[in-house]
């Protein structure tokens, strides 16, 4: 259902199953728990084996709304949104509805020229869930998060890149390749940069900034800040330790 | 002088003029924005501000041989809370415009994201590779971004550290003209955009504080 693999600083979670339920929302969630307390992770990376990012959310497609999986899911998101490191996803296929809503949670969505994103909750009875009415609007614009909410239109991939919501790449190893670059930044200059963009949308400009300058000042105090100047002035490449 | 100050008509031309350090900010060009900037908003009679860099491009960011300094964490924060010029320039209720050429990176963009209307030549080329120093951008870019991107793109921009050009910055909504006189088509807009002055004010406001 699950296979996870460590390579140096770099977690590759692998989804085997293309449907979701219970039990892959529980592990999933555990998972997120994990990686919030591992500092030696610097970058997850999820991506799927099935032919589609969960395209559904049952053995059958025709089964009624499952309230019980609905609000495990939202605690699942609620735990995927905790993760300080960077969240990077291979995305196959149709991404719809509660993909859609996991996808979002991720700071990088690389895609292939056939995947596409709708999301079906209205036409299924169903609220939105897992945040994803925020954060699509964030990730995208207003107009485009409505228009396939509310509207049930599907985002294309040459229509997901050209509004910067995801990245083409030509193979799972093309994407890996991009998680270990992301891997030789400063894990926290990584994990600063991403909590300062993130929460800071959901604030006022002025309170983002302080927001911002308070993480900065954070930062100044680093092992890692010290290195990254003196490897900068020495022209050398640095050697981030994490702390 | 960090700083060189033209006065043309109601337009003010700041340009940056430390062209042997490409530009870098360090803490007198920081001191002399901050009081170059209470000018103009202290100065009825100037509507506009126009923002360049003297030499071969805009501004290459902070100026990373001060960053040795051993002035404690504490007092960083108080001097940086004191006289807050990225937050004085976001907040300068005149039209600010930055003409950029060359290259525009780490503060040096975040200086630009924080005026209202951007220009650059074609060939400049932008970046913010903090995080590549063990930094994070910390001049107001991780909040200017997204506001004038989207989440997704200042992400992307501000993760991996990578350069990207005025085309791009174009396609992003990072930047709002591509021309090659950079100056002098900012200076003239200006004055343009300067005809009525009050309404400048008005719609800044409205559009700052939404």
């Amino acid at each position: 259902m699950i296979q996870q693999q460590k390579t140096g600083a770099l977690l590759t979670i692998t989804l085997t199953q293309p449907f979701l339920d219970v039990t892959m929302i529980v592990a999933l969630r555990d998972i997120a728990q994990q990686i919030q307390y591992d500092e030696t992770i610097s970058v997850v990376h999820v991506r799927s084996e099935a032919p589609r990012f969960w395209h559904s959310v049952a053995h059958d497609e025709t089964d009624i709304v499952d309230y019980q999986l609905s609000r495990q899911f939202s605690r699942l998101c609620e735990a995927w949104v905790r993760i300080r490191q960077p969240i990077v996803m291979d995305i196959e296929g149709k991404c719809g509805h509660y993909g859609l809503a996991f996808a979002c949670l991720a700071d990088f969505r690389f895609i292939q020229p056939h995947t596409e994103f709708y999301s079906e909750a209205l036409q299924q009875k169903e609220i939105p869930i897992g945040g994803v009415t925020r954060r699509l609007a964030q990730l995208l614009d207003y107009s485009t998060a409505m228009h396939l909410l509310v509207g049930g239109a599907t985002l294309t991939a040459e229509q997901a890149v050209a509004r910067g919501f995801a990245l083409l790449s030509a193979s799972t190893q093309e994407t890996q390749a991009f998680c270990e670059r992301l891997c030789e930044q400063s894990a926290l200059g990584l994990q600063y940069t991403k909590e300062s963009i993130v929460r800071g949308v959901d604030m006022t400009f002025h309170q983002a900034l302080q927001h911002e300058m308070d993480l900065y000042m954070l930062l100044q105090t680093s092992h890692d800040r010290l290195e990254g100047v003196e490897a900068y002035l020495q022209k050398r490449p640095p050697q981030f330790k994490g702390e | 002088m960090s700083l060189q100050l033209t006065r043309d008509g109601a337009v003010l031309h700041i340009q940056l003029d430390r062209p042997a350090s490409r530009n870098a900010i360090d803490a007198p060009m920081r001191d002399a924005l901050y009081e170059a900037f209470l000018y103009v908003q202290d100065d009825a009679t100037i509507h506009a501000v126009v923002l360049s860099g003297n030499g071969k491009g805009f501004c290459a960011g902070a100026d990373l041989q001060e960053f040795s300094d051993e002035l404690s964490v504490l007092k960083k924060r108080r001097i940086r809370q004191q006289h807050d010029v990225w937050e004085l320039i976001r907040s300068c209720p005149k039209l600010t415009i930055v003409a950029m050429h060359g290259f525009a990176v780490g503060s040096g963009i975040e200086l630009a994201m924080l005026c209202d209307i951007r220009f650059a030549t074609a060939t400049t080329i932008f970046a913010l590779p903090e995080v590549s120093i063990g930094m994070m951008p910390a001049a107001g870019g991780t909040q200017s971004l997204p506001r004038a991107t989207s989440l997704a793109k200042a992400l992307h921009l501000a993760l991996t550290a990578e350069r990207f050009d005025a085309q791009q910055a174009y396609r992003w909504g990072i930047i709002q003209e591509v021309c090659e006189n950079v100056v002098e088509e900012a200076m003239s807009y200006a004055h343009r955009a300067t005809a009525h002055p009050q309404h400048i004010q008005l719609v800044k406001h409205q559009l700052l504080h939404r």
